[in-house]
C-alpha cells in the first residue's frame, strides 16, 4: 500500500464527524473534515480526496448541488448519508451521480463495506483492463460478453445481458430504476418499470437466484437493485 | 412528405358539448317512444312485444302501467310480464288507480313500461302529468318504454285541432319527443284502422261523445293524422342525423341563419303563438326567443291570465326558446329594439283582438311592427279559437280593490273646481273656467290614471254646461256655438288625460324598476357585507318581505342530509310541506304552488342553487293566491343571489381553513425535521461507536457493549416509528406507486429484518408465479418488516414465523403467522390502535406503533389489515390489497 486513501467527511454535526473520523482512521484511512458545502467544494478542488461521504442535510447548501458541481469535473466516489424521511432526496442524489447511500443511523460494518466497494470501483475505472467479475459461482466476462455459472455458460438475450452488465459494472452499489431503464431500454421508457421487473425476474431465474432469499440481486424497494459482490453468508 | 389533405376534424367546442350531452344522457335512462297517428294503431301491443323480447334476453323488465282496455290480445301479452301494482289515490272520496312512481323508483328495474305518455295524473299524485313522472324515472337512470299519439304533441295541437275539430287538452312538450333515444313509428293504414274500429278493437273512453268520435275517425282525418305523424317522425330522424353528422365532424346542412322572435302579450293568444313559433323554429332549425311584453296595466290583470302566461313562457323555455321579459310603455319600439340587437330575422305576432274602436286613435301593435320592421319578416298569426278559449269576460274584468275610490276622487275634483269657480263667475270668463277644468284633468289623470280622468272629462263638460252656461241648472244651451266649445273641451281633456296618464304609467314603471334595482343593490350589498349563513338568510327574508310582501321560510340540510326549517313559522301543514321541500331539494327544481309539481302545496318552493349542489330550499307564501311572473323572476334572482353568497362565504371559509392547515403543516414539518435530526444524530453516534468498539477484537465479547448496541438499534426503531406515524398522521403520506412482484418486496423485507429475526425460524411461502401488484414498495416492505418485528417481539426464541402470499379474487392476500401465545381475547382490533401494547410477561415490548403504521399504510392502499388467533395456536396478521391494484401482466 503506497499512500492511505483520503476520505473527506462533509457533515455539520460535530459528534458524527468525530465518530466517523475515529472509525475511519482506525481502518487506516486518512480523513479530512468539512462542516459545510462551500468548504467541501473548496477543499476537494485544492486537494481532491479519494472518496466523499456527504450528509444530505447540510445547513448552507443543498447536498444535491454539491454533487452536481463536483460531477462537473470529477468522478470521485460519493456516498450520501440521508435521514429516513428523505427518500426522494436520496433517489434524486443517486440519479445525479452519487455512488451509494446509507440511511442514518447506520452500522460501521455497513459503512466500511460501502467504502471498500466504492474505492474499488474508482480504481477499476482508471484501469479498465480488468473486465472479468466473479461473484459466488458466477463469472461475467464483459469483454467477451459471456457468463459462466458453475463453469457452464449461461445464454442471455441481448436485453437480459445488457441489464446484467449494467448491474455488474456497479456491483456492490445500488443502481436506480431510472438508471437501469435508461441504460437498457433508452430514455423514453422511464415509466415502464414493469419491463425492468420482468427482466430482473428472468435474470434471477437463469442465475438460480430467489427473490425471497436473494444471493446476488437484491431489491431496494423504491430505489432500484443492488448486485452483491459476495455471496451472502 | 405527408399530403396536405384537409382533414375533417370536428370543432372541439361542438364536440365537447356533444360529449357533455352524451355523458348526461349516459347517466339518464333511455326513452323509447312507440309513436302512432291515432288511437288503435297498436302501439301498446308493439311495446309489449318488445318488452317480451327484452325479457327473453334476461333484462329486468317491469310493467309500470299498461292500459289493456280489456282487449284480450293485449291482455294475453301482458300476462308473462312482471307488473307493478297501481297505487290507490283517494281524491275527495273518489278512489282512483294511478301509476305508482315512488314504488317504481324504489324497485328500479332496467326497463319500465309506462303507457300513455300524455296522461294527466289524478290530483294527489306528485306530478300533474305523466310525462313528468317519466322525466323523473329517466333521471333516476331507469329506461322507459312509452306510447304517444301525434295529437298530443304540443306543437301540433292546433293543427290537429283544425283537422279533426276536436280540442285535445292533454299535451306533451315536443322536447320530450325530440330528446327521446328511440322513436318507433307504429303504423296502421286508415282502412285497416276503420275496420278495427268497426270490430270494436279500438278503445273509446266510456261516455265519449258518439258524434265526435264519428267525426274523428273519418278516413280523411286519419290520413291527415297519419301524414302528420310520419312527418314528425321524419323530423325526428332528420334531427338525429344532424346530431350524428355533428358527431362525425360533418357540417349540418344549415339554414339561412334565421333567428325567430315571438311576441307574447297578456292575452289568450300566448299558447298558440308559442306553438307556431316552435313549429317554425324546428322547421328552419333556427334558435328562437319568446318575448313577454309587460305593460303597467299587466299588474291589473286577472291573476289567472297571468298564471296562464307564466305557464306558456315555461313551456316555451322547455321547448328550447330563450325567454325574455321586456318592460316599457312603448311596446312596439321595445320589441323592435330587442329584435335588432339580437339579430332577429323573423317576428311572430298575434293579430290584436282588441275591439276596432280602440285602434281608431292609434295603430295596433301588429300594424306598428309591420310598418317599422324594416328588413325583418313579420308573421301575423290569428285564430278564432283563441277567443273561444278565452276566459269568461265578466271574470276577466275584475278591477283592483277600491277602484271606485279613484272615481270618487275624480268626482270630488269636479266638485271642488265647480264649487270654487261658481261664486267667482262674475269676474271669470267662461274660457278661464274651462282652463280650470283642464288643470283638473291634468291632476286627475296624473294621479288617478286613465279611466277616472276620462270620467272626469265627461263630467267636467256636463258640469260646465250645467252650472255656467245659460240657462243655468239645465243641460239646455241657448247659444249653439257652445256645443263646439263642449266638443273641443272634451277632446282636449281626453288628449291631456291620455298624455298625462301615459306619463304617469311611465313614472310608475320607472319607480318600480328603481325600487327593484334598489332592492337588488341593497341585497347584494348586505350579502357581501355579511359572512354567516344566519345573517344572509335574514337579509333575504327581510328584503323579500319588503319587496314582494310574501311570507318566507328557509330550509337547510343538516349534517345527516335531513332538511330542517331554519327560518319561518311552523304551520299546521308543516308535515305535508316537508315532502315538497324534499323533492325540491333533491331535484333542484321549483315545486309547490304555481308549478306543475305538487301544486296543491301552500307555498312556492325554490332550491337555493350552488355550482354543484343544492344548498337549501326557500319557501314563499304569497299574499294572494298566486305570484306574478315578474315577482317569481325577482324572487328567483334573490334566491340565486343568496346561493352564490352562501357559496362564496363557504369558499372563503375553506380557503381560511386551508391556510391555517398549511401553516400548521409547516410548523409540524419544521418540528419533525428538527426532532428527527436531534434524536438521530446521537443515535448514529452511539450505534457507530458501539460498532467500532465491537469490531475491536479485545472487546467484541463485552456484554455491556453488546446491550448498548442492541438497545441503541431498538431505540432507533422506536424513533423511526414515531416519526413515521407523525408523518402519516400529518397527511404527508404520499404513495409512490409502482408495479412490484410481491416476492421481491417480501424478500427485501426479510433481508432487512435479518438481525431482528436471528433467533427465529423464518419460512417464506410465496408462489413462483404472481402478477404485478401496484404499491409503494418501500412502505409495503415496511409493513412486512413491522409485522415480522412484531412477531419476533411477541414470540419466544426458536419458534417459526411464516409469511405467505396468495392471490384471492385477483387481490393480494398476505399472511404473517407465528406460533406465539397469540393475541389476548377481544383485543384483535385494539392492537392496531396507537400505543396499544398488551402486557406480556413482565414488560411491554415495543412502543406499539408498528401496527398502527401498518394499518395506515395498508389503508392508504385501499386495502385492509386484521389480526386473529390461529386455531392451532399463535396469531396471524392478514394484509389484503384490492384487486384494482393487480396489474395484468401485459407487455
Amino acid at each position: 500500500m503506497t499512500t492511505k486513501p483520503q476520505i473527506m467527511v462533509v457533515e455539520d454535526e460535530p459528534e458524527i464527524s468525530r465518530f466517523l473520523e475515529s472509525a475511519l482512521e482506525a481502518r487506516g484511512y486518512g480523513v479530512t473534515l468539512a462542516d459545510n458545502g462551500r468548504l467541501a467544494l473548496k477543499i476537494s478542488a485544492a486537494q481532491p480526496p479519494d472518496l466523499l461521504i456527504l450528509d444530505l442535510g447540510l445547513p448552507d447548501m443543498d447536498g444535491k448541488d454539491i454533487i452536481k458541481s463536483l460531477r462537473e469535473w470529477s468522478r470521485l466516489p460519493i456516498i450520501v448519508l440521508s435521514a429516513r424521511d428523505q427518500e426522494d432526496e436520496k433517489v434524486a442524489a443517486l440519479e445525479i451521480g452519487a455512488d451509494d447511500y446509507l440511511t442514518k443511523p447506520f452500522g460501521t460494518a455497513e459503512l466500511m463495506a460501502r467504502i471498500t466497494v466504492a474505492l474499488r470501483h474508482a480504481i477499476r475505472r482508471e484501469a479498465p483492463a480488468e473486465m472479468t467479475y466473479s461473484f459466488g459461482d458466477i463469472v461475467v466476462d464483459l469483454a467477451k460478453r459471456h457468463v459462466m455459472l458453475k463453469g457452464e455458460e449461461v445464454h442471455f438475450t441481448p436485453t437480459e445481458y445488457s441489464l446484467l452488465a449494467a448491474l455488474v459494472r456497479k456491483a456492490g452499489q445500488v443502481v436506480t430504476q431510472a438508471e437501469l431503464l435508461q441504460e437498457v431500454w433508452g430514455r423514453d421508457s422511464l415509466d415502464h418499470d414493469h419491463y425492468l421487473r420482468i427482466y430482473v425476474q428472468k435474470l434471477r431465474q437463469k442465475l438460480g437466484d430467489n427473490p425471497l432469499k436473494p444471493r446476488f440481486i437484491y431489491t431496494e424497494p423504491g430505489i432500484g437493485y443492488r448486485l452483491s459482490e459476495e455471496e451472502a453468508g | 412528405m405527408p399530403k396536405a389533405e384537409p382533414t375533417k376534424r370536428p370543432d372541439p367546442a361542438v364536440l365537447l358539448s356533444q360529449i357533455e350531452a352524451d355523458e348526461k344522457r349516459q347517466k339518464r335512462g333511455k326513452l323509447k317512444i312507440f309513436f302512432g297517428s291515432s288511437a288503435g294503431t297498436g302501439k301498446t301491443y308493439a311495446m309489449l312485444q318488445e318488452a317480451h323480447r327484452r325479457l327473453k334476453e334476461n333484462v329486468d323488465v317491469l310493467a309500470g302501467i299498461v292500459e289493456t282496455h280489456d282487449r284480450h290480445e293485449t291482455k294475453s301479452l301482458l300476462a308473462g310480464l312482471p307488473v307493478l301494482p297501481l297505487q290507490d289515490i283517494d281524491h275527495r272520496g273518489v278512489r282512483l288507480k294511478e301509476f305508482d312512481l315512488d314504488a317504481a323508483l324504489k324497485r328500479k328495474p332496467a326497463i319500465l313500461l309506462v303507457d300513455e305518455l300524455a296522461h294527466t295524473n289524478a290530483a294527489g299524485c306528485r306530478h300533474l302529468k305523466r310525462w313528468q313522472d317519466v322525466e323523473e324515472l329517466l333521471s333516476a337512470g331507469i329506461d322507459v318504454y312509452t306510447t304517444l299519439n301525434v295529437q298530443h304533441l304540443e306543437s301540433l295541437n292546433d293543427v290537429v285541432g283544425s283537422i279533426t275539430g276536436i280540442a285535445v287538452r292533454e299535451m306533451v312538450p315536443d322536447s320530450i319527443f325530440d330528446e327521446a333515444d328511440d322513436i318507433i313509428f307504429v303504423d296502421t293504414p286508415p282502412d285497416e284502422l276503420l275496420n278495427r274500429l268497426r270490430d270494436g278493437k279500438v278503445y273509446i273512453a266510456p261516455g265519449a261523445n258518439e258524434r265526435a268520435i264519428q267525426n274523428f275517425f273519418r278516413k280523411t282525418n286519419l290520413q291527415s293524422l297519419r301524414e302528420l305523424a310520419l312527418r314528425r317522425t321524419a323530423d325526428y330522424v332528420d334531427a338525429d342525423t344532424d346530431d350524428q353528422r355533428r358527431r362525425e365532424g360533418l357540417s349540418t346542412p344549415n339554414v339561412a341563419g334565421d333567428r325567430i322572435m315571438v311576441c307574447i302579450g297578456p292575452d289568450m293568444f300566448a299558447s298558440k303563438l308559442v306553438r307556431t313559433a316552435k313549429r317554425l323554429a324546428s322547421a328552419l332549425k333556427s334558435p328562437w326567443d319568446a318575448v313577454y311584453v309587460e305593460t303597467p296595466q299587466a299588474s291589473k290583470q286577472d291573476p289567472r291570465l297571468r298564471h296562464h302566461i307564466q305557464h306558456v313562457m315555461a313551456s316555451a323555455e322547455r321547448n328550447g326558446a330563450g325567454v325574455v321579459s321586456l318592460q316599457g310603455s312603448r311596446i312596439g319600439d321595445e320589441l323592435l329594439n330587442y329584435a335588432r340587437n339580437r339579430g332577429i330575422t323573423k317576428i311572430i305576432i298575434g293579430k290584436s283582438v282588441a275591439p276596432a274602436w280602440r285602434t281608431l286613435f292609434g295603430k295596433g301593435l301588429p300594424e306598428y311592427i309591420l310598418a317599422q320592421s324594416g328588413d325583418i319578416d313579420v308573421y301575423i298569426v290569428t285564430t278564432p279559437a283563441a277567443l273561444s278559449v278565452a276566459f269568461n269576460r265578466k271574470k276577466t274584468l275584475k278591477l283592483p280593490k277600491k277602484w271606485w275610490a279613484d272615481y270618487l276622487w275624480a268626482i270630488a275634483a269636479i266638485g271642488v273646481i265647480t264649487g270654487a269657480s261658481y261664486p267667482s263667475q262674475s269676474w271669470l270668463s267662461s274660457m278661464d273656467i274651462i282652463m280650470l277644468y283642464l288643470i283638473g284633468v291634468m291632476i286627475v289623470s296624473a294621479s288617478l290614471g286613465r279611466w277616472p280622468s276620462i270620467i272626469y272629462a265627461a263630467l267636467s263638460v256636463s258640469a260646465f254646461n250645467f252650472f255656467f252656461i245659460e240657462p243655468k241648472f239645465s243641460f239646455n244651451v241657448y247659444q249653439s256655438s257652445y256645443w263646439l266649445t263642449f266638443v273641443v273641451m272634451f277632446c282636449t281633456s281626453v288628449v291631456i288625460s291620455s298624455l298625462a296618464s301615459k306619463l304617469r304609467d311611465q313614472v310608475i314603471l320607472s319607480r318600480r324598476r328603481e325600487h327593484e334595482t334598489q332592492m337588488f343593490y341593497g341585497l347584494t350589498k348586505e350579502l357581501t357585507a355579511t359572512r354567516t349563513r344566519e345573517d344572509m338568510s335574514e337579509a333575504l327574508i327581510r328584503r323579500l318581505t319588503e319587496t314582494a310582501g310574501v311570507a318566507v321560510s328557509i330550509w337547510y340540510p343538516d349534517g345527516k342530509g335531513f332538511l330542517n326549517m331554519a327560518y319561518g313559522e311552523v304551520t299546521g301543514d308543516h308535515f305535508k310541506e316537508e315532502t315538497v321541500v324534499k323533492w325540491c331539494f333533491d331535484n333542484a327544481q321549483n315545486a309547490g304552488a304555481g308549478t306543475d309539481t305538487m301544486p296543491s302545496a301552500a307555498r312556492y318552493y325554490l332550491p337555493i342553487r350552488g355550482t354543484n349542489m343544492t344548498l337549501g330550499v326557500v319557501g314563499v307564501k304569497p299574499d294572494d293566491e298566486l305570484l306574478l311572473p315578474d315577482q317569481t323572476l325577482m324572487i328567483e334572482t334573490f334566491v340565486d343571489l343568496l346561493g352564490s353568497a352562501l357559496e362564496r362565504s363557504e369558499t372563503a371559509e375553506q380557503a381560511e381553513k386551508a391556510k391555517m392547515l398549511a401553516e400548521r403543516e409547516k410548523m409540524r414539518s419544521i418540528l419533525l425535521s428538527s426532532v428527527s435530526h436531534d434524536l438521530r444524530s446521537p443515535l448514529s453516534v452511539i450505534t457507530g461507536a458501539a460498532d467500532t468498539l465491537l469490531q475491536n477484537t479485545s472487546m467484541s465479547d463485552n456484554p455491556l457493549l453488546k446491550s448498548i448496541r442492541q438497545e441503541a438499534s431498538r431505540l432507533t426503531r422506536v424513533v423511526n416509528n414515531l416519526l413515521d406515524i407523525t408523518r402519516i398522521e400529518g397527511g404527508q403520506l404520499k404513495l409512490n406507486m409502482h408495479p412490484y412482484y410481491p416476492a421481491e418486496i417480501i424478500g427485501s423485507a426479510a433481508e432487512s429484518c435479518k438481525e431482528v429475526l436471528k433467533k427465529h425460524k423464518l419460512v417464506l411461502n410465496v408462489p413462483d408465479e404472481m402478477p404485478f401488484i401496484r404499491m409503494d414498495g418501500l412502505l409495503m416492505s415496511q409493513v412486512i418488516q413491522n409485522l415480522l418485528e412484531n412477531a419476533a417481539n411477541h414470540t419466544p426464541a426458536g419458534t417459526e414465523i411464516t409469511v405467505e402470499a396468495n392471490m384471492v379474487d385477483h387481490g393480494l392476500h398476505l399472511v404473517v403467522s407465528d406460533n406465539g401465545p397469540g393475541i389476548p381475547l377481544g383485543q384483535e382490533k385494539e392492537i392496531f390502535n396507537k400505543f396499544a401494547t398488551f402486557a406480556q410477561g413482565d414488560r411491554p415490548k415495543g412502543a406499539g406503533l408498528g401496527l398502527s403504521i401498518c394499518q395506515a399504510i395498508v389503508m392508504a392502499h385501499m386495502g385492509r389489515i386484521y389480526a386473529e388467533n390461529r386455531q392451532e395456536g399463535g396469531s396471524r396478521f392478514v394484509v389484503e390489497l384490492p384487486a384494482t391494484l393487480t396489474m395484468p401482466e401485459a407487455m
